[in-house]
């Protein structure tokens, strides 16, 4: 199915604020919606060592009204995403569990990526209310730059 | 079902280091996989998929999340019960029997 980029640039790590999220659309009776996060790759700006970690969690609350972001196709051909992406939260989804990926690396000329093989991805499906994935830093305070690929199933 | 291994890259000036990673095939937790590691990884006898041996719902219940997304949730019952449950991180199953998060 289609695939979209989530890119996010010179952004300023906050332990307390996500990255980059998206969620589902399942709220307008698209029961089944599905989206397979496939790559992250983060890299650090900073000027001087500051040791970062991004992880990808699960919302187990989600993040009420979002700071919109339309994902980028990844083909000129395909339609808009059926999903959405966020860029800021006016609250903050509350994150759950142990999270599913963490990238943790040195901002200072450092960075680190991770990509899945087809049906190895991070699934976040749905069928009733939406759900959400965030990518939030769990340390660090510097600028990265990166992308969050994902397909829509 | 062939399944293939993630990779996890991580560079700091000019060095880079790779490791291979699996994906739990019940919750989509990502596993970086240690070289010294003997022991068998977890298997499905269900779905045939390894496993994250992290949480009670993964190693009890078999939810093969990449096939029920692909297939829309369009599968029974019994396989998309703990689904909501995994959806909102929730690791045990008393935990989310509380919480109202299981399909019954």
């Amino acid at each position: 199915m289609a695939k979209y980029s989530v890119p996010f640039d010179n952004v300023t790590c906050n332990t307390s604020n996500d990255v980059r999220a998206a969620l589902t659309d399942a709220t307008a009776g698209n029961a089944g919606s599905s989206i397979a996060i496939y790559e992250i790759q983060a890299g650090g700006l900073a000027s001087s060592s500051v040791a970062t970690a991004l992880k990808l969690s699960r919302q187990g609350t989600l993040g009420v009204t979002p700071t919109a972001v339309t994902p980028d196709k990844l083909s000129n051909y395909s339609p808009a995403a059926g999903f959405s992406a966020a860029s800021g939260w006016g609250t903050q989804p509350v994150l759950s569990g142990n999270g599913l990926v963490i990238l943790a690396f040195n901002a200072f000329g450092g960075g680190a990526s991770w990509v899945a093989p087809p049906g190895s991805e991070c699934i976040f499906t749905t069928t009733s209310a939406a759900v959400g994935a965030s990518l939030r830093p769990t340390a660090g305070n510097g600028a990265i730059s990166g992308h969050i690929l994902i397909e829509q199933l | 079902m062939k399944e293939e291994f993630g990779v996890l890259t991580i560079w700091d000036q000019g060095n880079k280091k790779t490791y291979p990673t699996y994906t739990c095939g019940h919750c989509s937790n990502v596993v970086v996989m240690r070289p010294d590691r003997t022991r068998e990884r977890t298997k499905c006898i269900q779905c045939g998929r390894t496993i994250c041996e992290q949480t009670e719902i993964c190693a009890t219940h078999c939810t093969p999340l990449p096939e029920l997304a692909r297939d829309h949730m369009e599968a029974k019952g019994e396989w998309k019960k703990y689904v909501p449950a995994i959806m909102a991180g929730v690791d045990k199953k008393d935990e989310a029997l509380s919480m109202g998060l299981i399909l019954l």
